[in-house]
């Protein structure tokens, strides 16, 4: 089984945060990235660009390199 | 020496209180309830680029420092080693006092994102500091019906919070009286150093569990949430959110000029009546010349074009307290990626429309050092405020006065092709000068949209556009001063400035110019409104015609030729797009690279450029007889 990240994400997926790849990425756990926690990708911009994420009610945008680094346990899909 | 029984009074007149939290959290607006300081509420992460102090009103004895949001205690950017300055290391900040920790932290929560600012509150209770929490957006909260017990909160952290409202002043009569009793009673438990942390004392997973389950105790959400219409569905669409950043970004610019006309009009009518008037009033003697054709002539030209300053200081205030300006952010992230930048250059890029100083120290919250550099390297060509003025008259002088639609065409046009060229040289540093690449990485949260408040947009507006003109005053005067004397003595028919002229006229001629303009142009490297005053002052244009009238027939010396041609013309404006002409920026960019070298090939280089440009497109325009 391939490892999903949130790049892999359709829009308005949400899926659990399984874990962080990279110990630089403390910012982004301290912004509610947290293993166990439940996200949403709520926007998408065309030609590779930053998406953005709904992490308990607060929009965070991040590029898809910083996205790639976290691991998601593919959950509950709302379409 | 210490007395032993120090009064309540004593042990509070040295305490500083830092106001800290996360980006938009509210800290700002609490500050200006606390210290009555109208300084700057934005609505964008890490605006608050300095820590900013003020007197807490009730005793001004009481310094109140507001910090940089910051969501971390382990720092990542410039402007976050300076928030956490004022929590670790204030006595670099105030020699004088004895701690290099401060009296009291109010940390500011924003009611509508706690957890992890719980847990930022939670990690600085851990290493001991004295806490006051104070939860904001009251408002939002009981717009969707949520409530928060403040009670259970503070009984569970067994510090004192408050939610406040801070547009209500018994809440902050509240706060203070809060302040006043954290300072005397609980300071005691506070240790007398507090170092900065390197790592977490609990692990960051546990302090967010304990942070969930105090949630659970404190705030009660409705079973059924409200879907509200977000406005990012459009702003931030793959299509129309790139159609509505043009748009938004284009009429910007467009209104600037085209709001403005009428009042520019009005006002230079004005002007000119008045010193008609005042020259037929005054008995004419060397002095009242002095007076109005040195001083009053000078300030008044630069003034008429006041009002587009304000209109530009305004727009972009109402466009950084709505929200949008982090969504601005998010949208041209990808492009700039691609020139060496990061899609955090870009509100520093743009505050460079209005001044480059406060839009380089903005550029401290770019975490790359890349990036930083190459943001700071290049705000100077963004075109500020100071050239609005200068492109103000000079596109007069190429249309005429009366095509409003058209000049604000041209003003939009002016201000693509310098955004044009300001990423072109990031693009090209970029591409030459870093060849290692540097591992980057972005990421922002975006607030909520809000709508802004028209009085404090004002009041801003109206403080800044005071700054320019105070800012500009002296240095117009002293230029008038430099210049009358330069033209009038030892007699106005051989002046020193004639003398000089044979050295001056040659380096201008490849651009049109002769020497008078010339003169006008050396005197605005002290600061570039200046030309256009200098220019009401060598061509003595007191007359009824107006600065434009008299410009607009001035000849060559020498000929019966038109001096200010629309290749002249052109040639004037590519100058003043690219060269840099701001002392205030050469000693500000000495700043914040740290090194003369970086600062002085890029004033040099600027300046050739922009020489270089100027006379390349004079000559070319010229071919196609312009």
């Amino acid at each position: 089984m391939t490892q999903h990240t949130l790049v892999d994400l359709n829009l308005n997926e949400t899926a659990e945060i399984s874990c962080l790849s990279d110990s630089c990425h403390l910012r982004l756990m301290e912004l509610g990235f947290m293993p166990g926690t439940t996200v949403t990708l709520v926007n998408k911009l065309p030609f590779g660009g930053p998406l953005t994420f709904d992490v308990e009610g607060c929009k965070i945008a991040m590029r898809r390199d910083d996205a790639s680094a976290i691991s998601v346990s593919h959950g509950l899909s709302f379409t | 020496m210490r007395r032993l029984f120090p009064s309540p009074m004593d042990s509070l007149s040295p305490s500083i209180i830092t106001l800290f939290g996360h980006p938009n959290s509210g800290k700002t607006t609490i500050f200006n309830a606390l210290t009555g300081l109208h300084s700057k509420t934005v609505n964008y992460p890490g605006s608050t680029v300095d820590y900013k102090e003020g007197a807490l009103l009730s005793s001004p004895d009481i310094r109140v420092l507001d910090t940089p949001g910051i969501p971390s205690l382990i720092a990542q950017s410039e402007d976050e080693v300076i928030s956490l300055k004022t929590l670790f290391h204030v006595d670099e900040l105030y020699p004088e006092h004895f701690s290099p920790n401060p009296e009291l932290v109010i940390v500011v929560l924003d009611g509508t994102r706690l957890k992890k600012q719980l847990v930022l509150l939670r990690q600085l209770q851990e290493l001991g500091f004295n806490i006051l929490a104070v939860l904001t957006m009251k408002d939002y909260l009981d717009e969707h019906s949520m409530e928060l017990n403040t009670t259970v909160l503070s009984h569970e952290l067994e510090i004192p919070c408050i939610h406040v409202n801070a547009r209500d002043p018994k809440n902050t009569e509240v706060l203070d009286l809060l302040i006043k009793n954290a300072l005397l009673v609980q300071r005691q438990n506070q240790p007398e150093h507090i170092p900065r942390p390197t790592t977490f004392k609990t692990p960051l997973e546990e302090t967010f569990k304990w942070a969930e389950n105090l949630i659970g105790l404190v705030l009660k959400k409705p079973t059924i949430l409200v879907k509200k219409f977000d406005p990012d569905q459009v702003l931030l669409h793959p299509i129309w959110g790139l159609f509505a950043f043009g748009a938004i970004m284009t009429g910007l610019f467009w209104s600037i000029f085209s709001l403005a006309t009428p009042i520019v009009d009005g006002l230079d009518a004005g002007f000119s009546w008045g010193l008609d008037f005042l020259s037929r009033l005054l008995p004419a003697t060397l002095f009242s010349d002095l007076i109005i054709n040195g001083f009053l002539l000078g300030l008044g030209s630069v003034i008429v074009f006041v009002p587009q300053i304000f209109i530009l200081f305004f727009l972009l205030g109402a466009l950084e307290d709505s929200g949008y300006l982090a969504r601005g952010t998010l949208l041209i992230d990808k492009p700039l990626s691609l020139l060496g930048l990061n899609g955090k250059s870009f509100v520093p890029l743009l505050s460079g429309c209005a001044c480059a100083i406060p839009a380089m120290m903005a550029a401290r919250n770019i975490p790359g050092k890349k990036e930083r550099f190459i943001t700071m390297f290049v705000i100077p060509l963004m075109s500020c405020s100071a050239r609005l003025p200068v492109y103000g008259l000079l596109i007069s002088l190429l249309l005429g006065l009366n095509h409003p639609l058209l000049s604000g065409v041209m003003m939009t046009g002016v201000y693509f092709v310098s955004t044009f060229i300001t990423l072109g040289v990031a693009g090209l540093l970029n591409r030459f000068y870093f060849k290692a690449k540097e591992s980057s990485s972005f990421h922002i949260e975006l607030p909520e949209y809000r709508p802004p408040i028209f009085s404090s947009i004002f009041k801003r507006a109206k403080d800044q556009t005071l700054g320019f003109i105070f800012k500009a005053g002296p240095m117009i005067v002293m230029v008038g001063i430099g210049l009358y004397i330069l033209t009038n003595f030892p007699n106005p028919d051989y002046s020193f400035a004639h003398k000089l002229s044979h050295f001056i006229g040659p380096v201008f001629s490849p651009m049109g110019i002769d020497w008078r303009v010339g003169i006008a142009l050396i005197f605005s490297f002290a600061a570039r409104e200046v030309f256009v005053s200098a220019l009401a002052l060598v061509f003595n244009t007191g007359s009824e015609d107006g600065l434009f009238g008299a410009l607009q027939h001035a000849t060559h010396l020498n000929s019966q030729e038109l001096l200010f041609t629309p290749a002249s013309v052109i040639g004037l404006v590519f100058f003043f797009m690219i060269s840099m002409q701001c002392l205030t920026t050469v000693a500000v960019a000495r700043k914040e690279f740290g090194s003369w070298k970086v600062t002085l090939s890029m004033t040099v280089g600027y300046v050739s450029l922009a020489y270089v440009t100027a006379v390349a497109a004079y000559q070319l325009l010229r071919l196609f007889s312009f």
